[in-house]
């Protein structure tokens, strides 16, 4: 009998394990913006083409984080894959040798999909668009272990990048800084379920790595917290980017998790 | 992983290790396994579309090493990925253990600690198997225990998380099951002629609501009953499962509770056998991780209820079950014509009739300012009884026997498909396909057996009509050699009327046999009882070794 009573209280634990919601609209439910002169911002990587019928709803979703939680979303539009590839009607090239490489590691093989901080590499790193939004909730959970600071000069065809960074957190491990340039606004092709819309509006295009694919190393070990980790670039403008229409974008990544611990965003 | 990994690993070492000694007197148990791996050698051939595969060859292989001593039973299963073979998915990568389990069972009890599989009636709220050709396996790891209070009655309880490749889902699945066997658990029901089993279980998943959007539900639980009844020659088993809202990519984020309704009836006496069987699957989709799509971390296992073709042409049309909704009807009736009458011959002659349907649901709105599927909302209603308009697969079949004499025999299969490939395979486009299949058997002596195939599937749609021939001969137990040429000869693009060629050869020993495929493989999609993987192109050289010891 003593063990017919352990079954029924399974059987109540169990039914007690239903949540019916009658409420399913948040309502400003993302609470105030950290007023913290430091805040953990959350890099969106977005693996799309030019020829993938379902990418837009992915560039929706992530105009609709962006709407939510303001800069402290930083999206990028990476054209890479099977979808990407230029072809009659679709001229235009977005993808970059960069692109490309992280496409083949990262191993994509259905699109649109993304990385939300490079999160949960190697087996749960890729996120359909359906799931980046509880992914970047939680990543914004997080207490921000750096703070970036971007500073950007062109002048003529030459580009100056200068990226500071100061830990905040006393961390260790071998840190690397990737710094891209990405580009809004421009119109070209592009495939929405069965249908081809000729104006559509390509926005955060990665255009270029001003580091190489898998950055720069900043640290290696133990982080000192008084000081400034300084990186400077200088790199080549292509002049098809409309500059007004372009953003630098850099964050630095764990090198054993490949996750990114924190990221910066400013137009040029 | 790792550490479970290595503790997996130490296990096995140690198990095999006993193995060894297991010739002296005392019982130090038995290892019984099985070993499978599949190798292939990809040539870039763009013409038939296959990829470019830089590894330029890949690797799929496991072992499952099971050890049992008295009531006591433990085992491992080593896999290896390098890299997954196409069409599995990539996240399948590298070796390691991620199977292992150790069971003790006593005279009314049993619990199993580690992995396991297991299914709650015909699984409509819980089902936790692997699919090996699919790539598919939604293991536990957890807890199981098992408990027979009485005759006739079996207690199943679960928790634990779900595999997710070479890792675990977050969220946690816990339930229940009952399975009640009236006649052997009643006195008075011993001898009756009526046979009833009831059933019924609970299910309920755990996952963090961190959805910036939605208040979702952490909690999502549910129910299903169920009943086997059979007298002589009619058996009925009926199944029905509820469950509240579980807002998910899949369902686009409405918050409906779903619903699920399966009824097999089944008549069999000597040369006949009918069965009838209905589903309806209103929002189903049942997943540990509500952002999971495809056949990732599902709970529930929702059956097809179509007929499975085998041969080549027809399976490039199978039916994949669609977890938010359709109602659909099988029936099957096989007859044997008896022997000596005039169309049964010396041997008889089998008649088996097929036919299934599957439709949408008939969705309305819930008012008039909301769309149907409208994300955080309620989504849509729909009528139970009403068919939807939306025609998602139909397929009528009839294959004829006939076994000439004792050396000879021939098969005649028509089939006639509707095949909805929007909603099938999320390609555009709706197939009707006819095909007619010719199998004869001829055995040239006791050992010696030659088949032959020849299909004809017929399309204006997709890629247009194939015809194939495919010859094999076999002398058993050991060797086996087989050509087949399937041509997509109506292909509307002329430089694609190509002619995927495949030669087999293989060889038996023991409990070891080796095949090998060399040719080229068209791209389809390949499915088990509704669960479907896409398979591309290939070309090549394929490999596969298995044994059982």
């Amino acid at each position: 009998m003593k063990k017919f009573s352990y079954i029924l209280a399974l059987i109540f634990g169990l039914t007690a394990g239903c949540d019916y919601i009658d409420d399913p609209i948040q309502e400003g439910g993302i609470g105030p913006t950290p007023t913290d002169s430091v805040v953990q911002k959350v890099l969106v990587e977005d693996y799309t083409g030019h020829k993938c019928p379902n990418c837009p709803d992915a560039a929706t979703e992530a105009e609709d984080l962006k709407a939510i939680y303001g800069e402290r979303v930083v999206v990028v539009a990476i054209h890479a894959g099977f979808f990407s590839s230029p072809s009659p009607g679709f001229e235009t090239d977005f993808r970059t040798p960069a692109g490309d490489a992280m496409n083949t590691f990262f191993g994509f093989a259905a699109y649109p999909a993304g990385l939300v901080n490079r999160i949960g590499y190697p087996s749960q790193h890729i996120l359909n668009f359906q799931a980046w939004p509880p992914a970047v909730a939680t990543a914004l959970d997080e207490t921000p272990a750096a703070k970036i600071e971007v500073s950007a000069d062109l002048s003529g065809s030459n580009l100056s990048t200068s990226v500071n960074i100061e830990y905040q957190s006393q961390i260790d491990g071998d840190y690397s800084l990737i710094v891209w340039i990405t580009e809004d606004g421009i119109i070209a092709p592009q495939v929405y379920v069965g249908q081809t819309i000729p104006d559509y509006e390509h926005n955060h295009v990665l255009r270029t790595a001003i580091t190489p694919t898998w950055g720069d190393i900043v640290s290696m070990g133990p982080v000192d917290l008084d000081s400034t980790y300084t990186k400077s670039f200088s790199s080549t403008w292509n002049n098809e980017w409309n500059e007004q229409n372009c953003h630098v974008v850099a964050f630095i990544y764990d090198q054993q998790t490949l996750e990114v611990v924190q990221v910066e965003e400013i137009k040029l | 992983m790792s550490q479970l990994t290595k503790i997996g690993l130490i296990a096995g070492l140690l198990i095999s290790s006993l193995s060894y000694s297991q010739e002296s007197n005392t019982d130090l148990g038995q290892i019984h396994g099985n070993f499978q791996t599949d190798f292939q050698y990809y040539r870039p051939d763009s013409l038939i579309g296959a990829p470019d595969v830089p590894e330029q060859f890949l690797l799929n292989g496991f072992m499952n090493l099971n050890y049992t001593r008295g009531n006591f039973s433990a085992g491992v299963r080593f896999e290896s990925y390098e890299n997954a073979l196409l069409g599995f998915d990539p996240r399948y990568k590298g070796t390691g253990i991620p199977y292992r389990y150790a069971t003790y069972s006593a005279d009314d009890w049993e619990i199993t600690a580690g992995n396991f599989y297991e299914q709650f009636g015909s699984g409509l709220i819980f089902r936790a198997y692997e699919e090996r050709g699919l790539g598919f396996d939604n293991a536990m790891d957890g807890i199981r225990a098992r408990f027979r209070p009485a005759p006739g009655i079996k207690i199943t309880g679960v928790i634990g998380q779900q595999r997710f490749y070479f890792d675990k889902g977050d969220g946690i699945v816990r339930g229940i099951d009952a399975d009640w066997n009236l006649n052997e658990s009643i006195a008075s029901m011993k001898e009756n002629k009526t046979k009833i089993i009831l059933g019924g279980s609970f299910v309920s998943k755990f996952e963090a609501d961190l959805d910036p959007r939605y208040n979702l539900p952490e909690n999502v639980g549910s129910w299903a009953g169920r009943a086997t009844i059979s007298k002589g020659k009619w058996g009925l088993f009926a199944e029905g499962a509820y469950k509240i809202n579980d807002p998910s990519t899949v369902n686009n984020y409405i918050f409906k509770d779903g619903h699920a309704m399966l009824v097999n009836l089944t008549y069999s006496r000597k040369g006949l056998g009918i069965l009838l069987a209905a589903k309806r699957i209103d929002n189903m989709n049942y997943r540990s991780d509500r952002t999971a799509t495809v056949n990732d971390l599902l709970i529930n296992y929702l059956p097809a209820l179509t007929k499975q073709h085998t041969y080549r042409l027809p399976a490039l049309y199978p039916y994949a079950t669609q977890p938010n909704g359709e109602m659909g009807i099988q029936t099957e009736i096989t007859y044997t014509i008896p022997r000596g009458s005039r169309f049964g011959g010396k041997y008889g002659t089998q008649i088996a009739f097929n036919w299934s349907i599957a439709q949408s649901l008939d969705l309305q709105n819930i008012n008039d300012t909301t769309d149907i599927y409208e994300s955080g909302t309620d989504g849509y209603t729909s009528d139970f009884w009403s068919w939807g308009e939306e025609r998602y697969f139909q397929d009528i079949n009839l294959e004829i026997t006939k076994k000439f004499n004792r050396k000879f025999k021939l098969i005649g299969t028509y089939i006639y498909e509707e095949y909805n490939r929007q909603v099938i395979e999320g390609k555009t486009g709706f197939v009707y396909m006819q095909a007619v299949i010719l199998e004869a058997q001829y055995k040239l002596s006791r050992t010696k057996t030659l088949r032959f195939e020849a299909q004809g599937m017929f399309t204006d749609q997709d890629r247009g009509s194939w015809a194939m021939l495919l010859v094999e001969y076999s002398i058993s137990p050991k060797w086996f050699f087989a050509v087949q040429d399937a041509w997509n000869y109506s292909n509307p693009d002329p430089n694609r009327q190509i002619h995927y060629y495949i030669l087999s050869f293989g060889y038996t020993k023991g409990g070891t046999r080796f095949l090998a495929n060399y040719g080229k493989q068209q791209e389809g999609i390949f499915c088990v009882g509704g669960v479907c993987r896409n398979v591309p192109a290939s070309n090549g050289l394929s490999v596969t070794i298995t044994s059982t010891f």
